[in-house]
């Protein structure tokens, strides 16, 4: 086997190591300096996934919020934080800057919120995560560098930490950098 | 007339055990008699293995291991034993990957099993509609099966028509599928469930899901429907355009749905995913 390995035919196959991914779970979030690491997160539909990098001390952070606001039920807010955007935000900012990171120098992307086609209000959960995502950033006078939010589709997301690239892959497109 | 020439023409397309048909029958009916049951599972060789070695396993702690199929229903509960025989019906084939939808292998699968347990919640605590909660966790699992016929008739020329529909012409996915096909997933889904003898209220479910009926009165379909709105929102959405969906109004007034009650049923969705999750991870 090594015999062939070593010819310079095969070498030409030889495919590059896959990265290691540290998978951010629905209502989560994760935070890393590991260089050699992406944080990837599956299948945002109407939740949002916020990205923060910065690209100096090479430090990222990745949310996956279902819900705008803890005030559905602070309980379960107090356990699992990163399920709403208002206390998961706010906490992915904080667990960055304790690796590093500076808040002048993150970059910040905004994914997801897709939205249903009618125009019933009751199900427009992912414009509601949208817009309190962008006004607690806001606030916080914090800017977005770039954004794609609500259409039809679900979104998996990638934060490479080597770089700071963010991908965004949809089922039946080709992955494309935001 | 389409919708039976599309299902001749599928391959591979799961037909469920007759003993899992009989269960369905008996619990679509007005007595479910606990001995007719326990009859059904202990004539099927396959089924009473895999309910015994399922209320055998760590999960349900017994003292003392079990072996008879009522014993294993007393220790398990009904819904549980349920649970297990549709899953051994229908989870081969809605697990599959549907390549016309771009779903992935288990994707399906996955938002099937949360959209059956949402069924349920929403029968206990939300709607009007009278139901049986097995009979609306069997509507939530299979509501999509249609999907399996209509994603073979798919090929790549049809999936650019459907897309381009969605894309441009405002049309929700459903809709664009029954104008490139000729008939959409919901009503080929009814047409399979009529061929295999299923009982009329599961029929009437998947046909009506994304179009439930609101007068004379709610049917099952209104509660699949929320359930798979809320299955989509909760974080199992799987394939192109999953969001291309249009939610109906008036159902939504009729069962008294709040935004809070949207947001109480997602949060809902997610520990059942988790639960999804688990009981998948131990089946690989």
């Amino acid at each position: 086997m090594s015999a062939v390995l070593n010819t310079p035919q095969a070498s030409r196959w030889v495919v590059p190591a896959p990265r290691k991914q540290l998978i951010v779970g629905m209502g989560d979030m994760l935070t890393s300096n590991d260089a050699s690491a992406s944080l990837v997160t599956y299948s945002l539909g109407s939740c949002v996934g916020v990205a923060i990098y910065d690209p100096i001390a090479k430090v990222g952070g990745l949310l996956h919020a279902m819900l705008p606001e803890a005030s559905i039920n602070p309980e379960r807010a107090a356990k699992r934080p990163f399920m709403f955007v208002d206390t998961g935000l706010p906490a992915m900012f904080h667990a960055v800057y304790a690796l590093g990171g500076l808040k002048h120098r993150l970059i910040v992307k905004l994914v997801g919120g897709a939205e249903f086609l009618d125009e019933k209000k009751i199900f427009r959960i992912g414009q509601r995560n949208v817009a309190a995502t962008k006004a607690m950033l806001e606030r916080n006078g914090v800017s977005l560098a770039a954004s794609e939010t609500g259409g039809h589709e679900s979104r998996t997301v990638r934060l490479d930490l080597s770089n700071g690239n963010f991908t965004l892959d949809i089922p039946g497109k080709s992955p494309y950098l935001l | 007339m389409k919708a039976e020439e599309l299902i001749a023409k599928t391959p591979n397309l799961p037909v469920p055990s007759r003993s899992a048909t009989q269960l369905l029958q008996l619990l679509a009916g007005d007595d479910r008699d606990n001995e007719a049951v326990i009859a059904i599972l202990k004539r099927d060789g396959v089924l009473s293995t895999k309910v015994l070695a399922l209320c055998n396993s760590a999960s349900f702690e017994l003292a003392a291991p079990v072996s008879s199929i009522s014993q294993a229903i007393m220790y398990m509960g009904y819904e549980e034993v349920h649970r297990l025989v549709m899953a051994v019906a229908f989870g081969g084939a809605l697990g599959s990957s549907l390549p016309g939808y771009f779903i992935d292998d288990g994707a399906l699968w996955r938002h099937s099993l949360l959209a059956a347990m949402l069924a349920q919640t929403v029968v206990r605590t939300v709607s009007s509609v009278p139901t049986d909660p097995s009979v609306a966790y069997t509507a939530g699992l299979i509501h999509d099966i249609g999907k399996l016929v209509i994603s073979h008739a798919l090929d790549a020329e049809k999936q650019h028509l459907v897309r381009d529909l969605v894309e441009r012409g405002n049309r929700s996915l459903l809709e664009a599928e029954h104008e490139v096909i000729g008939a959409d997933h919901a009503e080929v889904g009814a047409c399979l469930l009529r061929k295999w003898n299923l009982p009329e209220v599961l029929v009437e479910a998947v046909a009506n899901h994304h179009r439930p009926p609101v007068s004379p009165r709610l049917a099952l379909s209104s509660v699949i429907h929320v359930a798979d709105m809320i299955a989509h929102e909760g974080g199992a959405s799987p394939g192109w355009g999953s969001y291309a969906l249009r939610t109906d109004e008036s159902v939504v007034e009729a069962m008294g749905l709040t935004a809070d009650h949207v947001e109480v049923l997602i949060i809902t969705a997610y520990d059942a995913m988790l639960q999804v999750d688990e009981a998948l991870a131990m089946t690989h």
